[in-house]
């Protein structure tokens, strides 16, 4: 909400949690990975239009192009190590970041007309993180329905980062295509899962919700 | 003053226990002591407790 807008209706209502001091120690993650690099945003000043991401859900669930299948492992392999030794209840004790793969699309390999394709007649809609006071730069997000996210970061008539919050719908229509065509796997890094498109575990990785 | 100069009214502001949706306080402030906008998380200072207000996700 912006100053002009509370200021014409006169009320406005905060809810407030108080800042608590913790000993890092008993501290838990609740993930087992989150990615190092978050894009600038440094857009035009937000306007609550945007669609909002935590940090920690930037690139959880993304497509990567498989020529960067051997740095895409060694990252899984380290979100795996997290959950066999660093487990405790339902948090971990230690967190990979992930550093790997700063640009996860080969240049020019997707276009964003493509990814319009898969969105369908959905609004394009701009992009900011939770918290941010301006948008993500070249940001962009299709709300596909009431829980699922389509957002990336573009370069001109193409795409270089393409994500789902949490995860795409179940069976999205188009998806499998869009990999196959432009060379890309999907991945859900919390779950240490990488799937190419035409074998059995995309289908089941698209059949699953979160 | 100008004959058509707007007097700039206050703004209620009821601020809430998050946790437990309890009223914590009402008051009255005029707009440009409060933020420009709350899409940024904000730290509140309400006697001697630090209260942040964190923007939810969309």
């Amino acid at each position: 909400m912006t100053r002009p807008e509370y200021a014409k209706a006169g009320k406005l209502v905060l809810r407030l949690r108080p800042v608590e001091l913790i000993d890092p120690k008993e501290l838990l993650f609740s993930l087992p990975t989150i990615c190092d690099q978050l894009p600038a945003s440094d857009g035009a000043e937000a306007d609550g239009t945007e669609v909002a991401l935590r940090d920690d859900d930037w690139r959880q669930f993304e497509l990567v192009s498989e020529t960067l299948l051997p740095v895409l492992e060694t990252e899984i392999n380290a979100v795996w190590a997290i959950h066999q030794s660093a487990r405790v209840g339902v948090g971990f004790q230690k967190v990979h970041v992930r550093s790997g793969l700063p640009q996860p699309i080969d240049d020019q390999t997707v276009p964003f007309a493509d990814v319009q394709g898969l969105a369908g007649e959905r609004l394009c809609l701009p992009l900011r993180f939770d918290g941010a006071g301006r948008r993500v730069t070249d940001g962009f997000a299709f709300q596909l329905d009431e829980q699922h996210v389509l957002y990336g970061v573009r370069s001109g008539a193409s795409v270089e980062i393409l994500g789902f919050y949490p995860c795409p719908p179940p069976g999205m229509a188009g998806l499998e295509d869009l990999a196959a065509r432009c060379g890309l796997l999907a991945v859900d890094w919390c779950r240490c899962v990488a799937a190419r498109p035409g074998e059995a575990s995309f289908t089941s990785l698209l059949a699953e919700d979160l | 003053m100008g004959l058509f100069s707007r007097k700039v009214e206050d703004v209620e502001v009821t601020l809430i226990d998050d946790r437990s949706g309890a009223v914590m306080a009402v008051t009255r402030l005029k707009p440009d002591a409060l933020p420009a906008s709350f899409f940024t998380s904000t730290t509140m200072h309400l006697g001697d407790a630090n209260c942040r207000w964190c923007p939810r996700l969309r």
